[in-house]
């Protein structure tokens, strides 16, 4: 008889009305289960080593590089091109059409012709074309500031000042981290059955994670010294987002479901925790001061930003208050149940810190957290079926007033200049009649109030085709609960940084720097380990990892 | 021309959207093309799809994944279905996208009878058809859906641009 594997105990899960709302999406942090921490992992677990068997970098750092790593019975290739760049060419706009570096992760290790082609195209980004062996298109551009500082320190043959590595974070941010197919690179489908590489943004998080490596050995080369590895460690990568990033996680129902489910699922196991032991006490003790120099040292210049840090900031001593005296029965729970007095932003954070010691009853969860399947149509039989569903899961879309301008203010739409998803007003732009349908919740209400009086379902949806999206949202919501953002994405109270937010903690950001509503700089694998750390306890111990901690 | 899979499917899907289609439709109508393409099906079969947004099988088959699960259930594992006449030369890619094992699929049309799809599946056995790592699309069938779809672009406004990623002049910091 097959053994079955012990079902890990789990308390409730927090309720999708309070986990899918905007505002809090827009307060996450990034978790042990973030992409970048997995891959991280899987890379330590391995043995993965990583080596850089071409290097042809001239004097003054423009040239190619490769590096190659072994991952899963496969080796992967980053080919980097850094060209000169007039300070006056350099912007983070998508519509930019230079940039200081390109890359390109290829699958396999590139041989001098595919190299050639490589440095032939990357450099034109969305203008070129690109093959089935190029898994991920890349491009960055230098902080200025910060790297002509580094490379004059060790030219000099001193360190870089501690404090304008911390503050900056990055040697260079991506503007764009292309996968799945774009501008004729592999579709995603091509590796997600690969070892190691299958889970979701696997292949982008590898690629961020070795050009940082490249940004590393290129002012190494350029100050023809070595970095303090305690540095080094510390300059991360940046990067700059926009809405481009917001309509995945509305076109990708199934996808955000896993990943909040994932998340959600963790914790409910650690709240079901009976106890915990005095060495994980420590453990949580410990990262919350870490948190704590984190959020001091999380400095951003947009006001209404800076004022939800600085309550996370006062907050946080009284979340540290709890953990130095935790009940014994079930304590994770109490600090959840206790961390409800604070602000969204500290209840999320509460949230991050304590999966992290529990990796042990939470890592597994990674596993679940692609969508090799796709949405998977589930019919109603009925509409009263049908209708019952939507009051369920849609009863916030019931009560919204869409005959309010406030209600729908914003259309979202793809530009015609660079085909990015941008949003617009709706009263005072044009283009509205193009919209793109991010507007769910409009079209649940509005597939509700048609089938008032139908009986024949099928006779329905024949008839009134335009009510299929929302009939296939609904379906979605009721086998896939965290699926859905719950908030009216065309109201005029919408803010998409939250969207991309949410998205870019799933990925493992920190240092969310917001621009406007719409866009925001973030650094990836600040604090992350160097190749050389993979396999040391290092390599999974760098939440919020500051230089101080 | 080849292409990834994703690409053909996003213009196809953005194309039928600029066709005047609606967007759930128009999402399976560019997985569907994808499917089309790869099992060398014909570029006209897809363009005759996309002329008319009030009938076309980019309206109805949506709808045959379900008659197929049905018929499934309750005479499987072979079926018949009677199609709608205009429907059969893209019934089989539309059949592709289901997640079951197909044993056998075919469209027939019996003499002063409408088309028919034939089909022999495994409702039990998940599957997933495998796509090639290329799909060849003829330049002149890109050229039209590029020209549809771009009745979904709208050009962004100045304060769009002002507030987009990267606006500012703060790149060089």
């Amino acid at each position: 008889m097959k053994d079955l594997a012990p079902v890990t105990p789990q308390t409730d899960l927090r309720p999708p009305a309070l986990v899918m709302r905007l505002a809090r999406l827009g307060a996450a942090f990034p978790t042990r289960l973030s992409f970048l921490r997995v891959l991280i992992r899987r890379l330590s677990r391995e043995g993965a080593r990583v080596t850089r068997p071409v290097w042809q970098i001239d004097a003054q750092g423009y040239g190619h590089a490769v590096y190659t790593i072994g991952l899963g019975g496969h080796d992967y290739s980053l080919v980097a091109v850094s060209t000169h760049l007039p300070d006056e060419m350099r912007t983070d706009r998508v519509i930019a059409t230079a940039w200081d570096t390109a890359y390109v992760l290829y699958d396999g290790v590139p041989d001098a012709a595919e190299i050639d082609r490589i440095c032939a195209a990357a450099p034109k980004q969305e203008a070129a074309r690109f093959t089935e062996r190029d898994l991920v298109l890349s491009r960055a551009n230098k902080s200025v500031r910060l790297f002509a500082h580094v490379v004059d320190r060790l030219r000099a043959g001193q360190q870089p000042d501690a404090a304008l590595i911390n503050s900056v974070g990055y040697l260079m941010r991506t503007t764009a981290v292309y996968g799945n197919g774009k501008f004729g690179i592999a579709d995603r489908a091509l590796i997600e059955d690969r070892p190691s590489i299958e889970g979701p943004f696997a292949a982008e998080m590898l690629t961020v994670w070795l050009i940082r490596s490249f940004t590393h050995d290129l002012v190494e080369h350029l100050g023809g010294a070595a970095l303090d590895p305690r540095l080094k460690r510390h300059l991360g990568i940046g990067n700059s987002t926009g809405l481009g990033m917001a309509p995945f996680l509305v076109s990708h129902p199934v996808l955000l479901h896993n990943w909040t489910m994932a998340r959600e699922t963790a914790l409910a196991r650690v709240r079901a925790l009976p106890s915990i032991t005095a060495a994980q006490n420590e453990t949580l003790v410990r990262l919350a001061d870490r948190a704590a120099t984190h959020l001091a040292e999380w400095q951003v210049p947009d006001p209404l930003h800076q004022s939800r840090i600085d309550l996370l900031r006062a907050e946080w001593p009284a979340v540290r208050r709890v953990l130095a005296a935790l009940p014994p029965d079930q304590p994770m729970d109490a600090l959840i149940h206790a961390s409800q007095a604070f602000s969204p932003d500290t209840q999320e954070l509460c949230v991050a810190l304590v999966l992290e010691p529990f990796g042990e009853i939470v890592d597994d969860l990674a596993d679940q957290m692609a969508d090799p399947h796709g949405p998977i149509m589930h019919p109603f039989g009925s509409v009263i079926a049908l209708r019952e569903a939507i009051e369920a899961h849609f009863d916030w879309a019931l009560e919204l007033d869409f005959g309010h301008a406030t209600q729908t203010r914003r259309f979202w739409y793809v530009s015609e200049e660079k085909q990015e998803p941008r949003i617009g007003d709706r009263f005072a732009e044009p283009g509205a009649e193009r919209e793109s349908p991010l507007d769910i919740a409009r079209r649940v209400q509005a597939l509700y109030r048609a089938l008032q009086g139908v009986d024949d379902l099928r006779a329905f949806r024949t008839t009134h085709p335009q009510h299929e999206l929302a009939l296939q949202r609904v379906a979605c919501v009721a086998r896939h609960a965290y699926c859905e953002i719950r908030d009216n994405l065309i109201a005029d109270s919408c803010l998409p940084i939250d969207m991309l937010r949410c998205k870019l903690a799933y990925f493992g950001a920190t240092k969310f720097d917001p621009k406007s509503d719409r866009w925001t700089r973030i650094t990836l694998a600040q604090g992350a380990p160097l190749p050389e750390d993979l396999g040391t306890d290092r390599a999974d111990d760098w939440w919020l990892a500051g230089l101080t901690t | 021309m080849s292409f990834s899979a994703n690409e053909i499917a996003s213009l196809a899907q953005k194309a039928a959207r600029g066709a005047g289609f609606p967007p759930r439709q128009a999402e399976v109508f560019g997985a569907a093309t994808v499917h089309h393409l790869a099992g060398g099906g014909a570029p006209t079969a897809l363009l005759h799809a996309l002329a008319d947004p009030t009938d076309s099988p980019i309206l109805r088959l949506p709808l045959l994944a379900e008659d197929i699960l049905r018929a499934l259930t309750l005479s499987g594992p072979e079926i018949t279905l009677t199609l709608q006449p205009g429907d059969e030369a893209l019934a089989l890619a539309y059949t592709a996208l289901m997640h079951i094992h197909i044993e056998r699929a075919a469209v027939d049309q019996p003499e002063g009878a409408p088309p028919r799809l034939v089909l022999c599946a495994d409702l039990d056995t998940s599957s997933r058809a495998r796509l090639p790592a290329r799909i060849d699309a003829p330049a002149d069938l890109i050229e039209h859906l590029s020209g549809l779809a771009a009745k979904t672009h709208v050009a962004a406004t100045g304060e769009s641009r002002d507030a987009g990623a990267g606006a500012g002049n703060i790149d060089n910091d």
